[in-house]
């Protein structure tokens, strides 16, 4: 029954290959099945933050049936989940669609929390941190699908010269998902490393550190693409208005500041 | 001292959010508000290293910021002073240079950001913030880099800076947690006690933990510092604005020197791994060196360059000659930021008119032709041999004479000895109508040089490792058997002089070694110019690996 539960589990906090199914609500919304082509941001971000919260339910009661602690059955989904998010960052170099990258992005990151999980490490914090270090750049992403029909690496590049003060908080979406300092994702990383380095520096270490290398060269590709080059001149750019952009800062900021203050509840 | 060790980052960080927030209103003003800043960061700095002169001890501060912490001690402060001054050259050379640039103000603002964060991460007092400044140089350097937004070169380049960088992050952050699991502790001082009194621990995988961690280490200093073959990214960062290119010859690519410094408690606990160090800093330098000389561009020229020198400021560390590492980067820091500022007057005065004085030094490094040696080539050969290696041992014995009972000593005289022939070399190649009085007047002034830099040394030494035992133990770490390292020493003196003696012997016949060789040489001319292809193999690498991405994306539909 704990090993039903943990593979529902990989549902919510992917794991290969039950991670479809998150990544596709993740691209469309609510409305994935239905096949509808309107992104829906709110939606996206909701199903963000819930979907890992209803995985780290899923593995609190497995583990507390019996046989859920079994540390050969964790050591297996430690495994599987460092595999899962090198799989998904090794993908994520070719990803130029936006809503493809974000969500490969996303199963990356939150198959990390095995890792950390296996290691007695808490998984809820590093989740919540990984799930919130993304959503800027989900809700900026369907900004550009907005402006632009759709949002793809290549496609119109230049913003920072056309579109500043977009660029602006792109770039800082772009880092925070990306688990740059200070970007809460950063310190969840940082806490499954530290933590994990306990039982096993090799296993908890390796995939962390690969996975984070990876998307620092696709975060790379997406700001070079999307943010550098030369603009093209039969676009229309429409930046995006003061107060919107001050938001977007803001929530930037308080993302920073969160991940500060919440380093010491994850060490 | 707290308040102002706390106040250096936080005023940099401070102008750089004022000039983001306030760039419509301030326009160009934006330069003299950045540079007041960084004046007043100077001087903060100055205070705070004269502060800690006149301490007896370390300190460690907690500004209360989360878990942030600051260590004050002599290294630090020092290194603040040195970043705060480079910084202030910087700001000022930009003040104009970066006058007509349609990003003036962005640049500042990155400026501003990234002065914060180096001094942030010479000032760290715990693992974690030491780990997140780490982080943070190498991503606002891709962004400096990158600067000019329009150029894809620039952006590839920047790429690769910001990438190896990353790969130098990983081994730190290894190193970190291993430490932090070891010790149960983040603070810096906290952890070097711990481990003085128990620097036997091991992993979980049954490795001694001081050796890994001061492994792991290094590597994360070989990425920072452009060793080979982690270099590719120096040479070609020259895309990006001149002052962007001198701070990070002159400051950021030392990172590597600072981070072994800042571990050294770490390293005299273990065994053998500094000669790591010694093996990759002396191919880099080497290598660096020659492909200096390879080189037909000034800026390019100067990055190889860097790149040599910071192979030799790994070297000493890897010798046990930690604080000469830390006065190797300084002078360094000075030196290649003048050369780097001045290069761009340079060029831009040789366009408007190349006329150089024809005198001895044009005929031979342009004309090409060869001027007859004076005298005999043996006579200048036992001079060239015999009088610098006399100089820099003596300048050790009239120092410190107990500097010459440690291996990595005497490898480093060797060094001395080869700079000191070079240049003696170069006197009988030049030639001209007074030979031994400009021998005269080099040997002069390479025994003044030396001295001078003996007695700096010896300063540094005793301000950065004060406790005698501490610096022994450095050396200690360094060493290696001690007949084995009596072999090597003899036959490195033996190769020494020995090539000195057959260079002089073909000069004197007017027979380059160059051309006696010819098919080899043109072979090993063609690989160094082509950088040993390892740029070309990363590129190959990341090619592959992205067409390997796209091929599996395809295959599971993207999904």
């Amino acid at each position: 029954m704990s090993f039903l539960l943990l593979i529902l589990a990989g549902v919510f906090l992917p794991l290969y290959p039950q991670s479809i199914l998150a990544s596709l609500v993740l691209r469309r919304g609510t409305d994935a099945l239905a096949d509808n082509d309107q992104p829906r941001p709110w939606d996206k971000a909701a199903a963000l933050v819930i979907l890992p919260l209803i995985g780290i339910g899923l593995i609190t009661l497995a583990r507390s049936l019996p046989g859920g602690d079994d540390p050969a059955l964790l050591d297996g989904f430690a495994l599987w989940g460092g595999a899962t998010s090198v799989f998904y960052a090794f993908r994520l170099l070719s990803a130029r669609d936006g809503q493809i990258w974000a969500s490969q992005l996303y199963v990356s990151a939150l198959a990390l929390i095995w890792v950390g999980i296996d290691h007695g490490v808490s998984p809820l914090l590093p989740a919540l941190a990984l799930s919130a270090s993304l959503l800027p750049l989900l809700l900026l992403l369907d900004e550009l699908a907005r402006r632009f029909g759709i949002a793809r690496i290549g496609l119109y590049p230049g913003l920072s010269l056309r579109m500043p003060q977009f660029a602006l908080v792109f770039i800082g979406a772009v880092l925070a998902a990306v688990a740059i300092p200070l970007s809460p994702a950063f310190f969840a990383i940082a806490g499954i490393a530290f933590g994990g380095a306990v039982s096993n520096e090799l296993v908890t270490l390796l995939p962390l550190g690969l996975s984070w290398l990876l998307w620092t060269w696709a975060g790379t590709n997406l700001l070079g693409g999307i943010v550098f080059g030369q603009p093209r001149e039969d676009l229309t750019y429409e930046d995006l208005d003061r107060r919107p952009a001050l938001a977007y800062a803001g929530a930037l900021l308080a993302l920073a500041a969160a991940g500060v203050l919440s380093i010491g509840a994850m060490l | 001292m707290a308040f102002l060790a706390s106040a250096l980052p936080l005023l940099s960080l401070f102008s750089a959010l004022l000039i983001q927030v306030a760039a419509p209103r301030l326009g160009e003003r934006v330069a003299r508000v950045s540079a007041g800043a960084s004046l007043l960061l100077f001087v903060l700095a100055v205070w705070l290293f004269a502060a800690q002169l006149q301490a007896t001890g370390t300190r460690l501060v907690e500004p209360g910021i989360g878990l942030f912490s600051l260590y004050i001690d002599w290294l630090s402060t020092l290194m603040a002073l040195a970043v705060s001054s480079i910084g202030l050259v910087v700001h000022l050379y930009s003040v104009r240079y970066m006058r007509d640039d349609p990003g003036y103000a962005r640049f500042f603002v990155l400026l501003d950001a990234i002065i914060a964060v180096i001094l942030l991460m010479v000032l760290a007092g715990d693992l974690l913030t030491l780990l997140l400044a780490w982080h943070l140089v190498g991503v606002l350097l891709y962004f400096l880099l990158g600067h000019d937004t329009r150029r894809e070169a620039a952006t590839r380049y920047a790429f690769w800076t910001l990438f190896t960088h990353r790969v130098g992050d990983l081994p730190l952050l290894a190193a970190v947690a291993l430490l932090y699991h070891g010790y149960g502790t983040l603070a810096l001082p906290e952890l070097f006690a711990g481990m003085a009194a128990q620097p036997d621990l091991t992993t979980v995988l049954g490795l001694p933990l001081t050796d890994t961690a001061g492994l792991l280490i290094l590597f994360a200093a070989f990425a920072k510092s452009a060793q080979f073959p982690l270099h590719t990214w120096l040479p070609y960062t020259m895309d990006g604005p001149t002052p962007v290119s001198a701070l990070m010859h002159a400051g950021i690519v030392n990172a590597g020197g600072f981070l072994i410094n800042r571990f050294a408690p770490v390293f005299i606990h273990t065994d053998s791994v500094l000669h790591v160090a010694i093996a990759v800093g002396l191919a880099t330098t080497i290598l660096g060196s020659l492909m200096m000389l390879m080189q037909s561009d000034i800026k390019k020229h100067l990055g190889y360059s860097t790149m040599g020198q910071m192979g030799y400021m790994i070297m000493e560390c890897g010798l046990g000659a930690f604080s000469l590492a830390i006065y190797h980067l300084l002078a360094h820091g000075v030196f290649k930021a003048t050369l780097f500022l001045g290069s761009g007057s340079l060029i831009g005065q040789a366009r408007k008119d190349p006329n150089i004085p024809e005198g001895e030094v044009y005929k031979f490094m342009v004309t090409r032709e060869m001027p007859r040696p004076p005298l005999s080539w043996v006579i200048f050969a036992g001079i060239t041999i015999t009088v610098p290696l006399l100089i820099v041992f003596g300048a050790h014995q009239v120092v410190d004479q107990g500097f010459l009972h440690h291996q990595g000593a005497i490898i480093l005289l060797l060094f001395g000895w080869i700079t000191g022939a070079q240049t003696l070399f170069f006197v009988y190649k030049v030639g001209g109508d007074r030979p031994f009085a400009a021998l005269a007047y080099v040997i002069l002034a390479f025994a003044l040089i030396i001295l001078v830099y003996v007695l700096v040394g010896h300063a540094f030494d005793a301000l950065l490792y004060p406790d005698p035992a501490f610096r022994e133990a450095l050396y200690q770490a360094a060493s290696v058997d001690f007949t084995w390292f009596v072999i090597q020493v003899l036959v490195l003196s033996l190769l020494i002089a020995g090539g000195w003696l057959l260079v002089f012997r073909f000069t004197a016949a007017q027979q380059p070694l160059s051309r006696r060789w010819r098919h080899a040489y043109l072979n090993l001319y063609a690989f160094l110019s082509r950088e040993l292809y390892v740029s070309d193999l990363y590129a190959r690498l990341g090619e592959q690996l992205m067409a390997a991405s796209r091929r599996l994306n395809a295959w599971l539909r993207w999904v």
